[in-house]
Order: structure tokens, then sequence, then C-alpha cells
């Protein structure tokens, strides 16, 4: 068969109430090249399925095997199958007409390998009456790709995908006789891609005799709820929640309110409450030129109520040497040459193995709450960029209500300082900050907000000694302006233009922004203006 | 009595002469019959006019239902007309109908592609970031084991230094002491 063959397997254990018409709905497919293997799973209802089976003679192929499962069913018709695609259509489910046909279309299009796609569908009673439909928000599953996953959304039987992916990934596992299709997933969601198809593509039955009421399942159901809380990495769950604590909370939502595992979701919840406590802390400092400030700013990280699980110090060879390998926290030394910023930034980034990463440039100084309460903050609202006010000549400077969906305000206003960010390093995975070796620090403040919302912590939560912002803005503005991607937003750059014109004055506490976002920046004293 | 003789005396009383027979002065019917028969003449000139008066009726109520299959006649045709028209804008319909839903169906698809390579891109962009993440962790772990070797060196380099610098200075003392 070619390359838009399709295998239709349908396993089956005594179901002659349904086979039929299943049959029936897989010979009507539009699509041509359509094969259909019905795998009797051990039987033993007096022929009555291998009847029903037997009536439909060669336009099915009809494979038997003593009763092991559908997993094993389902490998059965995977190895015996010779469509290059496969799906899966339980004996008591119905496909409508063009299934194979439009999915088919979507995939040769897609031209992928590594592409499973799965679709919205409808209920139907024993009868065959539609009762209801599962339609899902296309839009979030494209930006959140594992969320089908996590969500429980992915139906079996509206899959379509090549025989070759589901046996790379090693088959269905035959050791879940309950749960191989959802372990099958979560082992694409890894390593494949899911795509959804906004169109009910199939009827799905909903009777008292199907298996996944069963107790067995539920307890099957459990332990596989269980693997998934215990075997997200901090990472995945980021990239699905923003946080791990966000991810649990969620998960536990689910669970409790959509599949019958209250004693997971139990579980979800207490892991969440832990979670912001349990997670990894670095802490890059800068530590520039004078040993004895930088030793005070270590000493200020060090002095936290929730120490860091590690420092990395990046900065001249003789610096490092003076500051010496030991102390409260962890030490990782980075000795560079290098002078400019971001590089040293970077530098620090590599070498950092906390979930959340603080930037701290010497002179500057954390208060002693600062990592606890960000952390806590960033955990809880799964957010991935976070930074706060200041104080600065012993003033608090309220650039900490600077938050949410900034961008496009961010452009003629970052006042986001760096020695008050913390991001989760997932945010450095993603290759958005300090990638440009000779751009300002705030063009990447700008990457992060033209992609995650920022949170703002309104509390003073370091000391800066000379706000790096306001050096900014000149370099700033000629990075805008060269900037394919930026320089057409004109109002916030002409806003910047004229702040550094001088003819803006500095935007003060109440102040309200002209193109969106609210802005209640406060700059010291001899701010923005006197710097431009 | 039989319907001849019955018209034979209509007629005698319709004409005011007698039959022939009479003529002759031979009275044929007595004043009893002649009454009757004027009175049946009478009920029959009565029921002559109800006849008539239905059959005026019969005519008008004629006239009116053949007006009235005109109409329908007319109607039935125009309903003809009317439901070839419809017959045509039904399959007009279901042909625009079904028109419609292959470019849904083409819309889906084409949306689903679109969504789809997006999706795509993000996943691949993830499994990127979890690579770089697993990349990075065995980076730092290298790093970490050549400073450790580093240091190590840098150790064995000074202990060797402080061996050598304690040899020679043994060396002095014992040629100072030999000298001596």
């Amino acid at each position: 068969m070619g390359d838009r063959s399709v295998t239709i397997a349908i396993p089956v254990h005594n179901g002659a109430n349904y086979l039929g018409e299943a049959i029936e709905s897989a010979l009507r497919q539009r699509h041509a090249e359509t094969e259909i293997i019905v795998v009797d799973d051990g039987s033993d209802d007096d022929g009555e399925t291998f009847a029903i089976a037997s009536a439909f003679g060669d336009r099915i192929r009809y494979l038997h095997q003593s009763q092991s499962g559908v997993a094993v069913a389902l490998n059965t018709a995977l190895a015996n199958a010779s469509g290059r695609l496969f799906s899966w259509l339980s004996h008591d489910d119905l496909f409508e007409p063009g299934k194979t046909e439009i999915q088919v279309q979507i995939l040769e299009a897609v031209n992928r390998d590594d592409v499973c796609l799965f679709s919205d569908l409808s209920w139907i009673d024993a009868a065959g009456r539609i009762m209801g439909e599962q339609r899902l928000d296309q839009t979030v599953l494209a930006h959140n790709p594992r969320l089908a996953f996590y969500e429980g959304l992915i139906n079996g039987c509206t899959i379509l995908t090549t025989r070759e992916l589901l046996l790379r990934v090693g088959g269905f596992d035959a050791r879940y006789p309950h749960t191989q299709d959802y372990r099958m997933w979560w082992r694409l969601a890894r390593e494949a891609n899911f795509v959804h198809v906004p169109r009910c593509l199939l009827r799905s039955r909903l009777h008292p005799d199907q298996g996944s009421h069963r107790s067995v399942a539920l307890v099957e159901n459990s332990a596989f709820w269980d693997d998934v809380l215990d075997e997200t990495s901090v990472l995945e769950a980021a990239l699905v929640d923003g946080s791990r604590e966000r991810f649990l909370r969620r998960t536990g939502e689910f669970l409790r309110y959509r599949s019958p595992n209250r004693r997971v979701a139990d579980r979800a919840d207490r892991m969440a409450r832990t979670s912001a406590a349990e997670t990894s802390v670095s802490v890059v400092i800068d530590v520039g030129s004078d040993a004895v400030a930088a030793r005070r700013a270590i000493a200020s990280v060090e002095a936290q109520t929730r120490r860091p699980d590690e420092v990395i110090l990046v900065g001249d060879h003789a610096i490092l040497e003076a500051l010496g390998p030991d102390g409260a926290c962890t030490r990782r030394l980075r000795p560079t040459p290098e002078r400019r910023l971001p590089v040293r930034l970077r530098l620090g980034l590599l070498a950092a193995r906390g979930d959340y990463v603080a930037f701290l440039i010497s002179p500057d100084l954390f208060a002693p709450e600062k990592i606890a309460a960000q952390v806590a903050r960033m955990s809880a609202q799964g957010c991935v960029f976070s930074h706060s006010s200041y104080r600065s000549g012993g003033e608090a400077v309220a650039t900490g209500s600077f938050g949410g969906r900034v961008h496009p305000e961010i452009l003629g206003d970052c006042y986001i300082e760096i020695s008050t960010v913390m991001i989760q390093r997932v945010l450095f995975l993603s290759g958005l900050l300090f990638m440009n070796d000779d751009a300002p620090l705030a063009s990447s403040w700008i990457e992060v907000a033209a992609r995650h919302e920022v949170l703002g912590l309104e509390e003073p939560l370091s000391d800066i000694e000379a706000p790096w912002a306001q050096r900014e803005a000149e370099p700033l503005l000629t990075w805008l302006r060269a900037s394919a991607e930026y320089r057409h937003h004109t109002a916030p750059l002409h806003r910047l233009e004229m702040r550094l014109a001088g003819s803006l004055p500095s935007r003060r506490s109440g102040e309200g922004a002209d193109d969106g976002a609210s802005v209640t920046a406060q700059v010291p004293a001899g701010g923005t203006d006197a710097a431009a | 009595m039989p319907l001849h003789d019955l018209l034979q005396r209509l007629r005698i009383a319709l004409t005011g002469s007698p039959p022939e027979d009479e003529a002759a002065s031979v009275p044929m019917v007595p004043a009893a019959e002649y009454d009757a028969s004027q009175a049946l003449l009478t009920e029959a000139q009565r029921q002559l006019a109800v006849t008539e008066a239905e059959y005026n009726t019969t005519r008008t109520l004629l006239i009116e239902t053949q007006r009235r299959l005109a109409v329908a006649d007319q109607r039935i045709a125009i309903l003809g007309s009317s439901n070839r028209t419809a017959a045509r804008a039904i399959r007009q319909f279901l042909q625009d109908r079904e028109q419609l839903v292959a470019e849904r169906e083409a819309v889906e698809v084409r949306l689903s592609i679109a969504v789809g390579e997006r999706s795509i891109a993000i996943a691949d962009q993830q499994r990127t970031m979890i690579l770089n993440d697993q990349l990075l962790s065995t980076l730092r772990d290298h790093e970490d084991a050549r400073q450790h070797l580093e240091e190590e060196n840098q150790r064995l380099r000074r202990r060797l230094t402080e061996r050598t610098a304690s040899v020679a200075v043994e060396a002095d003392d014992g040629e100072r002491s030999a000298a001596v």
C-alpha cells in the first residue's frame, strides 16, 4: 500500500452488540486506501463476535488471539497492518465518514513523521443518539501542545498517525490493560507532536458496559496519574503551566473534577503546597571590579531568609580569587575577562542549575526576604519572569507595579532593573535572554515581554546604587530603531525619544500610560531625564 | 288513472275545448274528476315552478362551481409552476450546501494545517529547550570536573614545588654540614 494507506484497527472482546456498526462506519470512509483489521481478543460468546465479523467477508481482515487485553490486540494490529498510517476504532464507537480522508490531507500537508492527529468528538448513547460534543480550543492547544495530554483531552479513537511512530516509541504497553493508551500519549507528548483537528470525527459511545468503569481500571488509572506527578520534571511543568506549583494545582483540579481520582488529586494538592519551598534557586552575581563591594553583595545573598542553592560569581579572575570559592552557599566561579554585561550574565546562566535564577550586579544588594518573596509569587502565579521595586539613594522606586501584558508599552517605558530580576531557567533555555552581546539589557526584557506576562512585585526587594535602566535609554533607542521587529512601534519609540530629549517628565506614580498598560514607575532623583 | 287519460284531461283543461267525443255532446268526464284534474294541474304547475327554481339554483351553483374550478385550475397551474421553481431552488440550495460543506471542510483542513504547524514549531522549540537543558547539565558537570581537576593539579603542583624546595633546602643543609 502507498503513503496514503490507512489501517483501521478494531480490537474487540465479546463485542457482538456494536461491532457491526463500527465496521460499517470504517467501511464508509471516503478515503480509498483503507484496510480494516478486526482483532478478536479471545471472545467467548459462542461465536457471536466471529459471526458478526465474518459477515463482512473479505472486506475486512479478521485476526484472533487468546485474551490478552487491548494493548496486545493493538500491537497485533500494528504488527499485521499494511497501511503506513494507523488509527484505532473501539468496537462500540463510530467513525464519521470523512475522518480518515480529512486527517490524511492534514498529515500530508504537514509532512512530518512525528505527528499524531487527534480530533473533537461527539458522544452517543447505547442507541446511537448524539448526546453532546467535546470541542476543544484549538488556539490554546496550538500555544500549549502538551496540554492536550495533561488535561486528558486525547481520545485514542480520534487519532491518526504513522504506524512507524507508534512502533518507534515501543507500541502499546501490555502491562497496563486499562491505561495503555494514555501511557502511549504520554510518550508521544514527549517525543512527538499532537495536532488537534477542530472537527468531530468520532462518535464515542457511552454505555454502562464500558471497561473503563470497572474498579480495577480506576486503580490502574490512579497509578498512572501518580507516575505523571512524579515523573514530570520542573522544566516540563513550567512549559505546560508556567511553574511546577501551577502544574500540580491544575492537575489536581483536573483529577478532582474531571476524573475519579480523588486520592491522586489530594496528593497533587499536597505536592503543590510544598513546591515553592522545594524548588532550587541560583543567584548569578556580577562581581564588578571592587572586591569589597562584591563581598557586601554576596553577603546580602547569603543572608537571605531563604538561602539560594548556589551562587555563580562571574567576573575578573583576580576579583574571584580574592573572593574565594567558599561561603555560606555553594559558590561556582566563572572567571572571564569579558566586560560586556550580557556576555557575563549569559556565562553565569550557563553555569546556573537552579530552577529559578536571580541576578545581582555588584555593588547592588538584595533585601533579606527577596528570594523567598519572589520565588513564592512566581511559583504561585506560574510566571517565568519577575522584577520588583527597589531602593536607591535611600528612596523607594516603585517600578514593581509595571507588570502584566506590558508589550508594546515596555518599548517606551522600560524601568526594569537587572538586580531586581528573577527568572525561571526555562526562560533562558528558550533563548530570549542576553543572546545579543552588544544589545542593551532592556532588549532582553522587551523580548520576554513580547511573549510572556511580566510579574511586578511592588515591595522593594533590592538596593540599587546606580540604576542601570536609566543609563541604557539611549542605546535602547538605537537598538529599537535598528530592530526590524520593533521599529514600527512609533508611539512608544516617540515617547522614548521625547524622554531622551528631556521634553517629557519622568513617569511618576499615578500617571496613566497613553497606549494601554498602566505604568506607575518612579525614577529616582536625577533619573532618566538627567541620564539622558 | 292512466297517464294518457291524464294528459287528455290536461289538454282539455288548457285548451278549454272538450275532446271530439264531448263535441258530440257526450260528456266524457264528470265534474268531480275535472276538478281533480284542475287540482292536479295546479300541483303540477307548482312542482314545475319549484323544479324551475331548483334548476335555476343548481345552474347558479354550477356556474359558481365552474368559476371556482377555473380559479383552482389556475391556482394549480401557478402552484405547479411554483413547485418546479421550488424544486429547482431546493436542488440549487442542496448544491450550494454541498459546496459550502466542501469549502468548510477545506477551510478546516487548512486551519488545522496552519495551527498544526504552529503547534509543531512550539513543540519542537520545547523539545529543543529540554535537550538544551540536558546538554547544559552535561556541560556543567564537565566544567565542574575540569575545575576539580585543575584544583587538584594546582594542589599537586604546589606540593611538588614545596617538596622540591624542601629537597633543595635539605641538599643545601647537607652540603653546608659536609662543608662544616
